[in-house]
Parts: structure tokens; sequence; C-alpha cells
């Protein structure tokens, strides 16, 4: 399904990290929103996001401790 | 209380300063190369260039070999670079293999990474072993040589002279102090490096601010070696850290310290143990334990621009240093020699143009970026350089369990063979373009199982016993046709004093009566290599690819060498 290569994602995830690096840590919330809401328009798939959106939050009330 | 440390379960053996014969406070006797530095990197290179018959001098300033947690991790393309210097006995003795690891996020493991590993490969993909160890086994393999290496123990460089023609190096003994002149000299002086810094040149690139403490434990378990790396665990939230196994029943620990903890204060041992104490308890490691060495580290990620200077050529940590998260330092020195050493000795030996010296640079310039840009990006993992890469990591290691595709994220990127592939060396790309598989112009050798014909005997052996401190040509062939074409080059290669060693690599048992010849009879080494009848692969002294052709020819494989040592 994916067409991202583990050399790809390393490469975007490290872009990611960076660019939220100078936004800084006061405006990370709004960029994390900011490209969900454009992640979401460019899946345009609505299952998919809903999908998503239940991975992203589950396990989260666990996962909320240290680090 | 003060805690009881065992010492390590290792005897440095002690080595006396020695004078060379002088007059008037100097060597009597020119030297073509002076190596500073007796770690790993510099008695490398001092074998690499005794294997090519130059005499080298060696300045150590200690009385033996390391002590402390240094280098851990020796790769598979290091092994390769211990066999063709003849130390790779001591690694196997010593060293423990291993071919993968496992990470875990609280107490979830969400990785388990495999290095590159099948039964084509002769050497493990690591061996784990102490620095002490790793310097050992080169120096009892350098005193083997003595006949070429000159070791000057306890000796400290002073002052350098370094001209266009040559270097003046000013020494230090606990007799006397003297001056010794040689055409070229190696700096292997190590991350503070005096040469460097008397040369005014100076390391760029990023340090970190994520620190480690790097602990060593005495422990008898029988747990099997593989590299662990803990996220959050529960024996120490918030903390990332890392186990390796190594010989003697000594554990390296590395933890990192948390923000705002106060570095001289967290590597005392009352800090340390208790840590250690909750993580061996959180492995089910129940077995009594004692510490022998505590230290603090900080990444760093810094590289010189170039690494020839006129006759000063910089190598490992003097030239480069490369954050421990990938095993990338130690292993990334030993490439450096190995690459250097073949160099200097063709040209001390009037065998090519110094200009083969700047390729020695470019190359392993190159190298070390490609190490920096693997070697940070695992830092950033590991070490978190701000809040969005830690709460990226978070994300990371808590999806992970559940989602595949982003483990890799976690994987470690361990150290692995470099190609030279914009190498100025490189020949015949046209021709190498033309293959579908096998190494290009600037990669190492695939290893491969076969059968070695030599002098009428038959063994069983691997591609890379096929290769010695001179050019090699791999000549593929069916069996049909006759090698007199090939001996008339290796004769005329030998008329200008170029070594070549020419080996066929022949398809059946039928070598075509070559003198030296090996048997794919796994049938794998011809589709690896892309290899039809006829096809040459042209191989430099330190195991890169130089050229490759499908249907080889003497004139176009005399040119190649040639123009890569510049005659």
């Amino acid at each position: 399904m994916s067409t991202l290569s583990d050399s790809d994602l390393d490469a975007v995830y490290t872009d990611f990290c960076k660019t939220m690096t100078k936004v800084g840590e006061a405006d990370g919330q709004q960029f994390l929103a900011r490209f969900a809401l454009l992640a979401m328009a460019r899946i345009g798939d609505r299952e998919v996001i809903v999908d998503l959106i239940a991975a992203a939050a589950d396990d989260l009330a666990t996962t909320n401790g240290h680090l | 209380m003060t805690p009881e440390f065992a010492p390590y379960p290792f005897t440095a053996k002690r080595y006396a300063a020695a004078l060379p014969p002088l007059r008037n406070g100097i060597e009597e006797k020119h030297r073509p190369v002076v190596v500073v530095g007796g770690g790993p990197v510099g008695l490398t290179t001092a074998l690499g260039l005794a294997n090519h018959g130059v005499p080298v001098v060696l300045i150590e300033a200690d009385d033996s070999v390391c002590t402390g947690s240094r280098a851990i991790c020796i790769s598979r393309r290091s092994l390769e670079i211990m066999e063709r210097v003849g130390a790779v006995d001591g690694f196997k003795k010593i060293g423990l293999p291993w071919t993968g690891g496992r990470s875990y996020y609280r107490d979830a493991e969400v990785l388990h990474f495999k290095m590159p590993q099948d039964d084509n490969q002769k050497l493990p993909p690591m061996v784990n072993l102490a620095q002490y160890h790793i310097e050992q086994i080169l120096l009892d393999r350098a005193e083997e040589r003595a006949d070429l290496i000159d070791i000057r123990w306890q000796t400290k460089v002073t002052a350098i002279d370094a001209r266009d023609d040559g270097v003046r190096l000013t020494l230090s003994t606990p007799h006397c102090d003297y001056e010794i002149t040689a055409d070229w000299l190696v700096a292997a002086d190590g991350g503070r490096s005096f040469v460097r810094e008397s040369l005014g040149q100076q390391l760029q690139g990023t340090s970190y601010e994520g620190r480690y403490v790097i602990v060593d434990i005495l422990l008898d378990s029988a747990r099997p070696a593989e590299r662990l790396a803990y996220f959050d665990p529960p024996c120490n939230p918030g903390s990332t850290v890392l186990v390796h196994k190594q010989p003697d029943n000594v554990w390296r620990i590395d933890y990192q310290l948390q923000e705002g903890e106060d570095p001289e204060a967290a590597i005392r041992p009352e800090n340390v143990l208790p840590r250690v104490a909750s993580l061996l308890e959180m492995m089910g490691e129940t077995g009594a334990w004692k510490p022998i060495w505590i230290t603090l580290y900080k990444a760093n990620a810094l590289t010189l621009e170039r690494y020839r200077h006129g006759r000063v050529m910089f190598a490992g940590d003097a030239a480069h240093l490369v954050p421990i998260f990938g095993v990338r330092g130690a292993n990334s020195g030993i490439d450096d020699a190995d690459n250097v050493a073949w160099k200097l000795a063709y040209v001390t030996k009037g065998l090519a143009s110094e200009k083969l010296l700047d390729s020695y640079s470019s190359e392993r310039v190159a190298a070390a970026h490609e190490n920096l840009s693997y070697g940070t990006k695992s830092t950033e993992f590991m070490a978190p350089p701000s809040f969005a890469f830690e709460l990226m990591r978070k994300a990371v290691l808590s999806l992970a369990f559940k989602h595949p595709q982003i483990r890799a994220l976690i994987n470690p990127r361990q150290t692995s063979a470099i190609t030279y592939a914009d190498s100025p060396l490189n020949s015949a790309s046209e021709h190498s373009a033309a293959f579908a598989v096998g190494p290009v112009p600037g990669a190492v050798l695939p290893e491969c199982p076969l059968v070695i014909l030599r002098d009428g005997k038959t063994h069983g052996g691997h591609l890379t016993d096929l290769l010695s401190p001179c050019f090699v040509l791999l000549h593929f062939t069916d069996g049909s046709g006759s090698p007199t074409a090939w001996a008339a080059l290796e004769r005329n290669m030998l008329a200008t004093a170029i070594p070549l060693r020419i080996v066929t690599l022949a398809q059946s048992e039928n070598c075509g009566g070559a003198d030296y010849a090996a048997w794919d009879s796994t049938g794998r080494l011809f589709p690896m290599y892309g290899a039809v009848h006829g096809t040459v692969y042209l191989v430099r002294p330190d195991g890169h690819v130089l050229a490759r052709w499908q249907q080889g020819n003497p004139g176009e494989i005399e040119a190649a060498i040639r123009r890569a040592l510049h005659v």
C-alpha cells in the first residue's frame, strides 16, 4: 500500500523534526495540527482518515508518562 | 562507603622507551614514513605499509595499549582488512560475534534487527571486543613484522616542521629529546591530535548536547551477544540505555543523562551503580557484578575538510569524530588506514605519483560525510537534540509495536562497507554501466564461497581469500580459451614493477590450465557478479573495485591501472 521506502521515511522524518524544531516549541502543536489537516485533505479518503485517527489515539492513555 | 571496583580482566604488557642511533640529536636514518599514534588506526596503517614492504616508524606516547571503555564493535569490513594485514585470527579468537539486536520501548520489544548475514559470508557482520584487545592483537602482529615496523614507546611529538618535501618531528622521551625526519607523516594521534593542532587545522561540524554515561561492569551471564537498546525502560524511566556483551564477562552499558542532570554528579559511583543495579534487575540478570569503569560521553559529528595536507595525512579520530551510535568510529579509522597504507606504499616505492594521495583525502572525506550523516541520524534518535525530535521519537516508539512500517526509524543504522562511488580512481564507467548486478567501481567485493586451486592443490575458501597487497584481476571464464594473453599482461606490469595478480574464476572445475584459479562451486558467484565468459573485475590493493568489463582486454586493464596511479 505504502510506496514510501525505509530511507524515504527516514528522510522525511528528519525533515519533519528539523522543521518543527525551527517552528519552535510554542508553535509545535499548531504545526502538528496543520500538518494533520493538510494530510487529511491530501489522503482524501474518509475511511482511511478515520482509521488513522483511531490508531493515533490508541494506547495514548498508557503512553502518556515519561519521555 | 566506597564501592568496590574490579580491574579489567586484562593485563597490558609494558614497553620501554628506546632510542635509535642519533647524530647531533637527530636520528641518523631518514625515514620514508612515520606514523604518529599507536591506537587501532596507527597500528593498522603500520601493518598495511609493512604488507607492501615499506618500513615505518610508529610513535606512541604511552607505554602500553589503552585502557578503559572505547571502541567495542568491529565490523565485517574491518575484519576483512584485519585478514589482509594478517591479524584476523586474534579477532576471531577473542571477539564475540553477533548478528543483530533488539530495541524495547518500556517493556515491549519494538524492533528485532538483523545485520546482513547469509551462508555466502566468511566473517560475521560484527564482533565485540575491547579496544585494549584490538590494540594488543594489532601490536602482537606488528611485533612479528619488527623487520619493518619500529615502535617507539613513551615517545611524544613536541614539535612538527611540515615542509613541501618532508617532515621533521621533535620527539621527547624519558631518556632525551631527538629529531626524526621523514618523507611522509600519518597523523593517527586521536581526537585531540597534536599534529592537527600544530598544523592549525580544525574539525568542523556539530557537537551534541545530550550526554551518555558509559559504564563497564564485570558480570557472568550466558545471555547471547546482541545489541540491546531500552527506551524509557521501567528501570530508568525517561532514559535510553544500550547494552553490549564483551569478552571475559565484561558488559558495556551506555545510558543517557536526563535534561538538567549535572554531568559531574552523574558519573559518581553512588549515582551510577543504583541505575546499573535496577537495569540488571529489569533484564533478569541476578548474578553478582562489579563496576570496572565509568566515563562520560558527548556525541560529536566533526571532520576536517581535507585529510591530506602536503606531506601529512590525517586518519581516524585525528581526521574526524563520528558519534558512537552505529559504531563507525574505530571502523571508519581502520578504513582510513587501509586506504592510506597502499597509496603511501605505492608513492614511496615510486610506483605512483603523489597525486594518488589526493584520492585518499577525497575518498575518505566522502566516506566520513556518509558516516557522519548516518551517525547524525542515529544520534538524533538516541539523544534527541530538540523538543521536536524527542516528541517524534516518542511517537515512533509508541506506534512501532502495532505498526511495523514505523520500525525502520528505530534501526540503529550500523556501520557498513562504504562505496567510493565518486572516486577519481574509478575507470571505465561506461563498461560498468553495462552490468545489471555486481559491485560497481569503488565498491568492495561481495563475499562468496568457492573452491580455490593453487599449485595443484585444492581447498575450500572465499572470494576475498584471493586478494593480496597488489592489484588483482578477477577473470571469469567457462574454462575454454587460454590464459596466455593475461600472462603477458602480468609480465608487462611486472616489468614496470607494478605487481598484478591474475586469478581465473571458472564456472566449472576446468580452469583452463591457470596456475591460480577458483571454481564457482556453488554456482552463486557468476550471477552475483553479473559475470559471463570473458568478464573481468579489476580490484585495488584495498579490495575496492577499480573497474569492470563484461569483456575485458589487457590494454584497457593496463590503462586503468596507470590512470589510477598517475604513471
